[in-house]
């Protein structure tokens, strides 16, 4: 096996995924580096989803491999995945995805309490998260409660919480209206560069590449711009 | 993103054989469901022109058409309702063909028609159940794309429900015909009360169905149900050295009417307080400082409670009245009529709760997904069910147990 620089936190080679019979990857090969912010553009269906699900390890893909910290996660067993995804990466939805019967506080504890965390200290750091996001008084509000903005936030603060290593944004701005866009992406991208936090954030706009270090462009399962190429 | 999710659960591990395969399974169901259900509104009602009329989707059509195609599940459970229709229908006509034979005890053919209304509130127990399950389907929601909404779906619905039960009915009339001298004698059959008999069941199902599509109680569980649970206890407990003068099926024993009522009152008190009580007990669940498992179990359960109630309610009043009825019966065979109506009394009861569990499961199912999104490991999720299983298991033994015990002491006194 072909080792990968050293310099990359998270490095795929050759990624080929299909859904059922449909292509979704066809030979995606990508470097991340330390505490960078990566932009994946492309249109719907240009296979951001996919890639980001191979690189967080919620997919294994069909071929290729990809590595994290030079160690190896498409070999990795579901449980030993599962346990990477919840003590270093994080993971932002398009649609903030809450679980309906927890307050925002508490969804946004949840990774602490998963990882072990005592009650206290994972209530603590959900607030501080909360605030830092601009949604500290609605910590006690139930996800029916909150408008789609405020959502959005809590998903971001419960992908943040635990201080991850990686953060994986699937097109995190989709479901928010424009004025709220920018602000949220600011929020996001702030907090990740404060703490050191490397991000890739998945996207079909274009405008928000402006807030990414690089951008890495997608089509049809293809990366087209050679830009930023490091294979 | 619905295609991705898609792949995700049908991930599957070389090394771990038979966890994805078990995940795969769970996750077949409802798509299989989902494929013939999204397939229906586009091929079906807009190729047959008896099913697009002026008016709209012809409710019974529809509701055939979805019959037909609603997967394995669908189809076991209309199976059962069907099982359970034909046994009430075949007491009713059982209870008319004792009334032809001995014509002039008017008094005692009523009261065996009357002991037919437990199997038959559990028969629409039941078909509210499984209509309720098929509101929430994937079918529903193709449904609502092309315009059956939560007006309309009602009515194709209840009519499914309605044609289920007829089909029963249909079955207990040809079982009772091939009895017909055992059951009726040499009289001659009244078409009328015969017919009215078969509908009684789909009829009775169909309009109940529809009201509680229709109507929604509100979500926040209350307690009222305790003052009939009390009353009843009380009325049973008050009755119990009176004159026994309504006699049990079988004919085996009478009993007092205030035990009887009392009897039906504590039952109807235990189902009606169930989701205050489930609700309570996931409050005190998520208290003091939970982790992830008690937190998560205890919030499901306060938000769920109606329908975890639904699951569980109706077996816990059934069970809680098993052994007053063993004590009753003590000594004597039951009648093959006897043992057929409590059979249907349980099974319905037992494959609601079965269905509501499902469908609560469904319900969570969006949860599960998040949880495993965020890398929530499997034994976490398993213990989040246990831990809700139990407790739900518990609290119905805890309201069954009372009632249990206090009207097997008023049978014990007597």
């Amino acid at each position: 096996m072909e080792t990968p620089p050293d310099n990359d936190v998270l490095w795929g080679r050759s990624l080929r995924h299909a859904h059922e019979g449909s292509p979704a990857l066809l030979g995606v090969s990508l470097g991340v580096r330390d505490g960078e912010i990566l932009a994946v553009a492309g249109p719907r269906g240009s296979g951001k989803t996919t890639l980001l699900r191979c690189l967080s390890g919620q997919l294994v893909p069909d071929e290729g491999e990809v590595w994290f910290n030079s160690a190896p996660v498409h070999t990795l067993r579901r449980a030993a995945r599962e346990r990477l995804r919840r003590e270093r990466f994080g993971w932002i939805d398009p649609s903030p995805r809450l679980v309906p019967e927890l307050t925002a506080r508490e969804n946004a504890a949840l990774p602490l309490l998963l990882t072990g965390a005592s009650h206290r200290a994972a209530r603590q750091a959900a607030q501080e998260w909360l605030e830092r996001l601009d949604v500290g008084e609605c910590a006690r509000t139930r996800p029916a409660g909150l408008t789609q903005a405020q959502r959005q936030r809590v998903a971001i603060a419960r992908a943040l919480v635990t201080v991850p290593e990686v953060v994986f944004a699937d097109e995190p701005t989709a479901a928010l209206h424009r004025a709220d866009h920018a602000q949220v992406l600011r929020t996001l991208t702030t907090a990740a560069r404060s703490h050191g936090i490397t991000m890739l954030l998945a996207t079909h706009d274009s405008g928000v590449a402006e807030f990414a270090d690089r951008t890495v462009a997608l089509v049809d399962g293809r990366r087209t711009a050679p830009e930023g190429a490091l294979c | 993103m619905l295609k991705e999710s898609r792949a995700d659960a049908r991930e599957t591990e070389p090394d771990e054989p038979e966890v994805p395969r078990s995940e795969i399974a769970g996750s077949e169901v409802p798509e299989a469901d989902e494929a013939g259900g999204r397939t229906e509104p586009g091929a079906g009602p807009a190729a047959d022109p008896a099913v697009v009329v002026p008016g709209g989707l012809l409710p019974s059509g529809v509701a055939l058409r979805l019959a037909l195609r609603g997967g394995v599940a669908g189809a076991l459970m209309r199976c059962v309702l069907a099982t359970a229709a034909a046994g009430v229908t075949f007491l009713l006509l059982a209870a008319l063909g004792q009334a032809l034979r001995h014509p002039h005890h008017l008094a005692a053919g009523a009261e065996r028609l009357a002991w037919c209304a437990p199997p038959l509130v559990a028969t629409v127990w039941l078909a509210v159940v499984s209509a309720r399950g098929r509101a929430g389907s994937p079918a529903a929601d193709a449904l609502a794309a092309i315009g059956v909404g939560p007006s309309r779906l009602p009515r194709i619905l209840a009519a499914q429900v309605m044609w289920t039960c007829l089909l029963g009915s249909v079955v207990a009339w040809g079982t009772f015909l091939r009895l017909r001298h055992a059951l009726a004698g040499t009289a001659a059959l009244p078409v009328a009360g015969v017919v009215t008999l078969l509908l009684v069941v789909p009829l009775t199902a169909g309009a109940v169905c529809l009201t509680a599509l229709r109507f929604r109680l509100s979500t926040r569980p209350l307690p009222w149900g305790l003052a009939p649970a009390v009353a009843g206890l009380a009325c049973a407990w008050w009755g119990r050295h009176a004159k026994a003068s309504v006699p049990l099926p079988g004919g085996s024993r009478d009993m007092a009417p205030a035990v009887l009522a009392g009897w039906a009152l504590a039952c109807a008190g235990v189902v009606a307080c169930a989701p205050w009580l489930v609700a309570l007990a996931g409050r005190a669940l998520a208290s003091w400082r939970p982790g992830p498992v008690r937190l998560l179990a205890g919030r499901a359960l306060r938000t769920d409670a109606r329908r975890v109630a639904a699951a569980v309610a109706w077996p816990a009043a059934v069970l809680a009245l098993v052994p007053a009825a063993f004590r009753l019966h003590a000594g004597h065979r039951p009648g093959a009529f006897t043992l057929l109506g409590a059979a249907v009394v349980l099974g319905a009861a037992g494959c609601a709760a079965v269905a509501s569990a499902a469908r609560a499961r469904t319900n969570g199912s969006a949860t599960r997904r998040t949880l495993a999104g965020l890398g929530a490991s499997r034994s976490v999720l398993v213990r989040v069910a246990v831990v809700r299983a139990v407790v739900v298991i518990g609290v119905a033994a805890l309201a069954a147990a009372p009632v249990s015990w206090l009207l097997d002491g008023v049978l014990r006194l007597r």
